[in-house]
């Protein structure tokens, strides 16, 4: 079988399994859950109480389905509601810290859909807790799979950021041209965030950071319209090439 | 927020410094800037406040307070005079009940004023940041909301009657706002009334019984603070979000009323004053009326060293850190591991220690902190079957020709309701992937000719959803793009049947596998545990289908025309790359692709087909447009001594 007539993966696929790759290389294990995720995890574990304002940074998709406590379900905002489920089950199945988790998935918010926003995406989350993990080791992290995944040292800048779950909050922004593009948002986890789970914040610390897939996808190939990736049209694969005009050399037999 | 540089540089005596590095500053250790804009001989920023900092930043004091520890250049003290209206002796009845949601409630009363026009300085910074000016009044409520961040409002004080009373609405009163739109108010909203009725929704919208006109003589001037939740869904509840509710939602401190209403008085002496204006006081002589049930608390909140170098993650120095406290003009007590801090009463967010650090990590500079490598945190990570499994089945598929295609996870139907869906064809989560899949089939056939494909193999790795659980499951669908292409590879379902029998093989015979018409469902969790080995993980992801040197090069919405040519090579053997190359190179506008699709001898004659796309991303081709550079085609051919057939 040559490599011609192999079928093309999603530029999504590619892009997770890049990312994925560079940090299961670094020991990271990768974890997973739930589309549909009931309140706590996706929200009050996380620091960001009921009615709060946070919560309006994120429009939630509110599902019939309640949760435990009879409140409606939702479809999972962020992939950091699977920081919650991991360290939940860390703790349960007697396993030890340290740890370090990546998490890849598909999630939702209840928004206006144009060029650059769409009602699903997708995130990949980071999650490193332990004794004595610092703000340091978020940025060495970041750095190597930056420099990793786009094959060369890039650029890039920690700058202030918020995020209720993780205190110090911190936006980064990657160096295209002369043209700076934020592309991850992280932080140290939030005290409360440790608490909840049953983790002492009084002797470990973490990290975490959350990814936008779609965002690092179009920026990479240059994807001028994030809905492309949701259509079922396999033009969009056959528009990543290196030629402007498509071309083959060779007869296909399909 | 769009913040005024040189109302900012009304803050201090020393000269700001330039705009660009006003603005990498706030970038690197504040705010993100939204926009920037030279006119009328002034600069506005537009700085997007973090939402953690609505408490204190709203405000061009608050920006003004961020620049002067960023940059060290001390405050101006007074910005406004103090206040100094004679007195006259009166009466103000102020009842609260509120049951603490007005958390104070600050009044005072001035009469024989006059409603002017704003003064050219007043009406130019109000417009400068996008705001109208209405009158003296109004706008110097306005003016303090953009510079000190205290929403306050003006009475006509003859309009009231009686007294004014904090209360919550009776439900289904009625209320008429500025501007004439009458709400139906609930008991869960808070307002400000006289004895007869509503003059305002508390911390979000005056009405029209009080409100101020030209030959308004006497004012109530309201400085007060309520409960964030309490405002935020009032706001919501009737769909209005002006610039006060903005803050009290936001939640601002209590002690920030006093200095505003001071501040507010100043005004009014400046811009409203006759000489017969009186400060109305009680009978004691106090002209502040009041009410102030649980007065803020100044919080401290302890810092050590050991612990802010132990999550920045570097020995930042105790001096360092003094330093930066004394330039967020923090009060502090030093002790033998660290400060007891005095946090600001504006400081809402500042409540925890780690929130300190922050202070001290984002003055420092994030981007000033070194990198270490996560090299100490051991850990030994756990397979993750369900993750490297669809990688795996990914490559399986990718390997036999399919390719991955992603969907909507909302249809018209299922059996999980959305509340909210997007719109009432999506209000349900996808328990079906297989009609998508289908759908996805039908497109990508009128797709063939872009794609130079006589069939089109596609497949979906998702998540159904059902009650109570969600499966994650892998279909994958098959359509031959007309007969030749049925002669060639065979039906449809006989294509499948032979993925079906090598997909058994690989995910084992317990795997749940479901057939229907030129396709197959697998579901995840039926394949057999540890299909790969762990030292294979790796190898998993070394397939790609795409290079770092690729780049989008565009999906237009209009139809391709396509023509097909033929042809006899003449004298010299050329090659197919020298006839794809050129035909690419010939500088055609609307070629989109070049495809080989025959190629043959006959008695030592060379014979090539090519199929040529032609598409515009601006606009449906005619036929003559193509026929042009058809033309171009043939005189190349002719050219090179082939014979077209």
């Amino acid at each position: 079988m040559t490599q011609q007539q192999y079928g093309k993966m999603h530029p999504l696929s590619q892009t997770i399994r890049n990312v994925t790759k560079i940090f299961v290389e670094m020991g990271f294990e990768v974890a997973s859950g739930p589309q549909r995720e009931d309140q706590w995890h996706n929200f009050d574990a996380l620091n960001v109480p009921q009615d709060h304002p946070a919560r309006d940074m994120q429009d939630t998709f509110f599902l019939e389905e309640k949760d435990e406590q009879g409140r409606s379900k939702v479809l999972r905002t962020h992939t950091s509601s699977v920081q919650i489920r991991f360290m939940e089950s860390f703790l349960k199945e007697g396993r030890e810290l340290p740890f370090k988790i990546i998490a890849p998935g598909r999630v939702f918010r209840q928004e206006a859909t144009d060029r650059t926003h769409e009602a699903q995406f997708h995130q990949l989350e980071g999650l490193v807790v332990g004794e004595g993990v610092s703000l340091a080791h978020l940025k060495g992290t970041l750095e190597h799979f930056l420099h990793t995944f786009y094959g060369r040292p890039i650029e890039f800048r920690f700058r202030p950021g918020y995020f209720p779950f993780v205190e110090p909050g911190i936006e980064i922004d990657l160096k295209f041209g002369e043209k700076w593009m934020e592309v991850l948002g992280a932080g140290m986890v939030h005290s409360n965030v440790l608490e909840n789970v049953g983790i002492d914040p009084q002797r470990y610390s973490g990290f975490a950071f959350g990814l936008g897939i779609d965002r690092l996808t179009m920026m990479k190939y240059g994807i001028d319209d994030i809905r492309f990736f949701y259509q079922g049209d396999l033009r969009l694969h056959h528009a990543l090439r290196k030629e402007e005009i498509a071309y083959n050399d060779e007869i296909s037999n399909e | 927020m769009i913040v005024s540089k040189k109302w900012l540089q009304t803050y201090f005596d020393k000269e700001l410094p330039s705009t660009e590095e006003l603005v990498e500053a706030l970038l690197l250790h504040s705010f993100e800037i939204e926009g920037l804009e030279e006119r009328d001989g002034d600069t506005f920023i537009d700085v997007d406040v973090l939402p953690n900092r609505a408490h204190d930043s709203l405000s061009h004091k608050g920006i003004a307070e961020e620049l002067s520890t960023l940059f060290d250049i001390p405050l101006r003290n007074e910005r406004y005079s103090s206040p100094a209206l004679k007195e006259v002796k009166g009466g103000f009845s102020l009842r609260n009940e509120s049951g603490g949601v007005c958390k104070r409630y600050i009044a005072r009363v001035v009469e024989n004023i006059e409603v002017r026009e704003s003064p050219d300085w007043l009406r130019s910074r109000l417009e400068g940041i996008g705001q109208r000016s209405i009158n003296a009044l109004v706008d110097a409520t306005n003016y303090i909301l953009f510079d000190l961040g205290q929403p306050l409002h003006v009475f006509d004080a003859d309009k009231v009657v009686g007294g004014i009373t904090v209360r919550f609405a009776r439900e289904g009163e009625q209320f008429e706002m500025l501007g004439g739109e009458i709400l139906e108010l609930s008991s869960e909203d808070l307002v400000i009334a006289d004895d007869e009725g509503v003059l305002a929704l508390a911390g979000v919208k005056g009405g029209t019984k009080a409100e101020l006109t030209k030959d308004t003589s006497r004012i109530i001037i309201e400085a007060a603070n309520f409960d964030s939740l309490r405002v935020r869904k009032t706001a919501r509840r009737h769909r209005i979000a002006t610039d006060a509710s903005k803050r009290y939602e936001n939640g601002i401190t209590s002690e920030l009323a006093f200095t505003a209403s001071n501040a507010m008085l100043s005004l009014v002496e400046e811009l409203a004053s006759t000489q017969e204006t009186r400060l109305v006081t009680n009978e004691h002589g106090f002209s502040l009326f009041e009410f102030y049930p649980e007065p803020e608390e100044q919080v401290v909140v302890p810092l050590s060293l050991e612990k802010t170098q132990k999550l920045l993650g570097f020995s930042i120095s105790r001096e360092d850190i003094k330093e930066i406290l004394s330039r967020l003009r923090f009060s502090f007590i030093s002790r033998d591991d660290g400060f007891d801090v005095v946090i600001p009463y504006e400081r809402l967010d500042l409540r925890i220690e780690e929130d300190l650090i922050e202070e001290v990590g984002r003055i420092y500079g994030y981007h000033n902190i070194p990198t270490t490598t996560l090299d100490g945190v051991s850990f030994i990570p756990e397979v993750n079957n369900e993750f490297f499994l669809s990688q795996a089945l990914r490559n399986f598929f990718l390997e036999r020709g399919f390719s991955e295609l992603m969907n909507y996870s909302f249809l018209k139907k299922g059996e999980v309701r959305v509340l909210n869906p997007v719109a009432s064809n999506r209000s349900f989560l996808r328990s079906d992937l297989e009609k998508q899949l289908n759908e996805n089939l039908e497109k990508n056939i009128g797709h063939a000719d872009i794609l130079n494909q006589s069939r089109v193999r596609v497949f979906e790795i998702g998540v159904e959803h059902y009650k109570e659980r969600e499966e994650q499951v892998l279909l994958f669908a098959i359509k031959n793009n007309g007969k030749a292409a049925k002669k060639r590879f065979g039906t449809e379902d006989k294509q499948r049947d032979k993925i079906v029998m090598e997909l058994k093989e690989f995910c084992g015979v317990e795997a749940e596998i479901e057939m229907f018409s030129g396709g197959a469902r697998v579901v995840l969790s039926s394949c057999r545990k540890n299909i790969i080995e762990e030292d294979e993980i790796s190898k998993l992801f070394n397939l790609a289908s795409y290079s770092d040197e690729d780049r989008f090069q565009g999906i237009s919405v209009y139809p391709h025309i396509r023509r097909d040519v033929s042809f006899w090579v003449g004298e010299g053997k050329n090659s197919i790359e020298f006839f794809s190359r050129s035909f690419r190179e010939l500088g055609l506008k609307n070629l989109r692709a070049v495809y080989v699709i025959d190629s043959f001898d006959k008695e030592g004659r060379q014979s090539y087909a090519f199929s040529l796309i032609f598409q515009s991303p601006e606009k449906t081709l005619s036929d003559e447009e193509v026929n042009k550079e058809m033309e171009k085609v043939y005189n190349f051919l002719t050219l090179q001594g082939c014979e077209v057939r």
